[in-house]
């Protein structure tokens, strides 16, 4: 086996190796206070590159989708690194939504491709989230202490920089500037002009999607970077918090029973009511079945929708399809006369 | 009178056209690229440049298409556009009062919504060409009819031969299928224009706001019985512009002509004498990070002119300094 096995004796920490895939780009600042203060090493991923990909790709079996097989070789990156890769089943965060079955049984799947692989993990299936997810993670960090005091002193911290970051996010802060600004214990408040780049005369280019794809600059073609190189303000899906998100579907007839793809549609509808937003794009890894749903939801049920542009990214390494609509899609914004659409 | 080039370099042809400053068409070109875009590009400029008035040059170029890049530093371009505004800008400008853009090219298709000339929404195939012109060229060839008297067979059909056209094996074997059933080549011909027509409507076009007048251009607009199916299924019919073919090409040299007039600069077309030079590309892997991202590098007579393909951006960088 590449893994150096545990050695609880020695004076060296325990290493945990976090993937930087799925939902990494939601929790992450949770679980790197958390696992320090419990005396681990963190130990993140590699950026994606073609490396990861590549590695993803061959260990993973053809039907699996884009981010799954990411998530592969984001996990291979980590064998001979790390002394366990924490990988949780997440499978709900808010009460009749659900994330899909391939995100669920993801630990499942990088066990099954990278044998021998050994894993932390926790369990996530609840209602009310963080009270929830301390008692899971009691289990989790019996790994790493057994003092109660110290555990809960840990989710206390965890807690309060995870919040900090969802402030940052919810005040349109893209994944990166919040995790580096909740790591230096700003707060938005503080960054009275916000973040750089947000700050523009171009028009407002709203990113819907699943946020392990856009947040993603290699998977994503460094889509929010083109953006901004454009001279665009970039504002995401992820800025919406989870009361927005039941706030729009509290006025639609039902929602589309995925996490994922009820943000997507909330994220649409509430865009598209801002006159500031210029248009939308919608970044979809190919194969994706909760989302070959939520497509046909918004076509159905959106009828007075901002300019959309449904980009597909998948395995191909060309960029020229995606640079094309991009393209078109900015020279179409630009044009428009601001409030329409 | 001052005259601009405009070239589109698609996927399966290479189109190049010269308009004068009224953006009527002087001259046009469409050619076989054969998958060699720089060769033709060098034999349309080489042909072109014998259709302007003598000792004429032009005033602006512009280049669109998928290979756009590497013919807009081929050629060094004032503009290079996407495919969907400059077919946008031409239709614009020969029918102002299009509301829809009907485009199928060798390997692609689109659709784009315009109101009142501006495009509000547009969508293009992804990743399958069932419904573009190579399918039908493939289905031609293997019917054994010359592509240009496909459409034609089309109209003469009796009765109705229904062909699944959501996937051009699918649509092989039903075609055989058809054939040893006995039903006549026409009416599979025409079987094969509305598969086409409709697997377009329902990928490409779905879910858009399609609106009269529409607009059909590119080469695939050439084909009546495309046309025919396209008609019956919208309950329209369709407004064919005099140079569907060359569409993409015309509204490059638009742009490129409203370029030099904002710019009031003189162009940065390297004239028509490029035709003579030898260009070639060379790609390697580029081993300073784990990306590995394949570098093309583009010469003209040995000297490097232009690289891409890095994620980084500091090859392609790099050489527009130099």
């Amino acid at each position: 086996m590449p893994f150096m096995a545990p050695a609880p004796v020695t004076e060296r920490k325990t290493r945990l190796g976090i993937p930087r895939a799925l939902f990494y780009y939601a929790y992450f600042p949770f679980w790197e206070v958390f696992f320090s203060e419990l005396g681990a090493e963190v130990v993140v991923s590699g950026r994606t590159n073609k490396k990861i990909l590549q590695e993803g790709l061959s260990v993973s079996t053809g039907e699996l989708c884009l981010p799954i097989k990411l998530l592969n070789g984001h996990v291979a990156d980590l064998v001979g690194r790390c002394d366990f890769v924490f990988l949780p089943y997440i499978i709900s965060t808010q009460k009749g939504s659900y994330y899909c079955p391939k995100l669920i049984a993801s630990p499942d799947i990088a066990k099954a491709v990278v044998p021998g692989l050994p894993l932390m993990s926790a369990d996530v299936d609840i209602d009310n989230f963080f009270t929830s997810l301390f008692a899971t993670l009691r289990e989790v960090a019996s790994k790493l202490s057994t003092n109660p005091v110290r555990i809960y002193a840990a989710f206390r911290k965890a807690l309060e920089r995870q919040e900090l970051f969802e402030c940052h996010i919810h005040a349109g802060a893209l994944f990166e500037e919040a995790l580096a600004a909740a790591r230096q214990g700003r707060s938005p408040a503080d960054d009275a002009r916000g973040p750089a780049g947000r700050e523009g005369e171009g028009p407002l280019v709203a990113v819907v999607g699943h946020t392990y794809l856009f947040n993603d600059p290699y998977i994503s073609f460094d889509l929010l970077h083109r953006l901004r190189e454009r001279g665009a303000r970039v504002v995401t899906s992820d800025s919406l918090s989870a009361a927005q998100v039941g706030e729009e579907f509290s006025a639609l007839e039902k929602g589309t029973h995925w996490s994922l793809g009820n943000r997507v549609v909330a994220s649409v509808i509430r865009f598209s009511r801002r006159r500031d937003v210029g248009g939308i794009v919608y970044v979809t890894p190919f194969g994706c079945s909760s989302d070959s749903l939520v497509k046909e939801y918004i076509d159905a049920n959106l009828p007075e929708r901002k300019p959309l542009l449904v980009l597909t990214v998948d395995e191909h390494s060309g960029d020229a399809g995606v640079v094309t609509r991009l393209e078109a899609f900015f020279d179409m914004i630009a044009r428009l006369p601001a409030g329409a659409g | 009178m001052k005259y601009h080039l405009g070239i589109d370099v698609g996927s399966v042809s290479t189109n190049v056209v010269v308009i004068d400053d009224a953006a009527d068409v002087v001259g046009s070109l469409y050619i076989r690229a054969h998958g060699d875009p720089l060769g033709s590009v060098r034999d349309g400029l080489a042909r072109i440049a014998g259709e302007l008035p003598e000792g004429e040059t032009v005033a602006s170029a512009g280049v669109t298409g998928s290979a756009r890049q590497l013919i807009g530093a081929m050629v060094n371009a004032d503009v290079v556009k996407n495919e969907i505004t400059a077919h946008a800008v031409a239709t614009s400008h020969f029918h102002p009062e299009a509301r829809t853009i009907v485009e199928i090219g060798g390997q692609d298709s689109k659709i784009i919504i315009l109101r009142d000339g501006i495009v509000t929404d547009f969508a293009m195939n992804n990743v399958c060409a069932a419904g573009t012109g190579s399918f039908l060229d493939q289905q031609a060839t293997r019917l054994g009819i010359p592509i240009e008297e496909f459409g034609g067979r089309a109209l003469e059909s009796r009765s109705e031969v229904r062909i699944a056209g959501r996937c051009t094996v699918f649509a092989e074997s039903d075609m055989v299928h058809k054939q040893q059933l006995g039903c006549t080549t026409n009416d599979i011909i025409k079987g094969l224009c509305d598969a086409l027509v409709r697997n377009y409507l329902s990928s490409v076009g779905k879910g858009k706001e399609i609106r009269e007048p529409v607009a059909f251009q590119g080469g695939v607009a050439a084909n009546v019985g495309i046309r025919k199916a396209f008609e019956e299924q919208l309950k329209t019919e369709l407004v064919v512009p005099r140079h569907f073919g060359v569409m993409g090409a015309i509204g490059a040299a638009i742009l490129a002509k409203e370029h030099v007039a904002r710019t009031g600069g003189p162009t940065r077309f390297k004239g028509f004498g490029i035709s003579g030079c030898d260009f070639r590309t060379t790609s390697l892997e580029c081993r300073d990070c784990p990306n590995a991202c394949e570098i093309v590098v583009f010469r003209q007579d040995g000297r490097v002119i232009a690289m891409f393909g890095d994620r980084c951006g500091k090859h392609s960088a790099a050489r527009e300094g130099a």
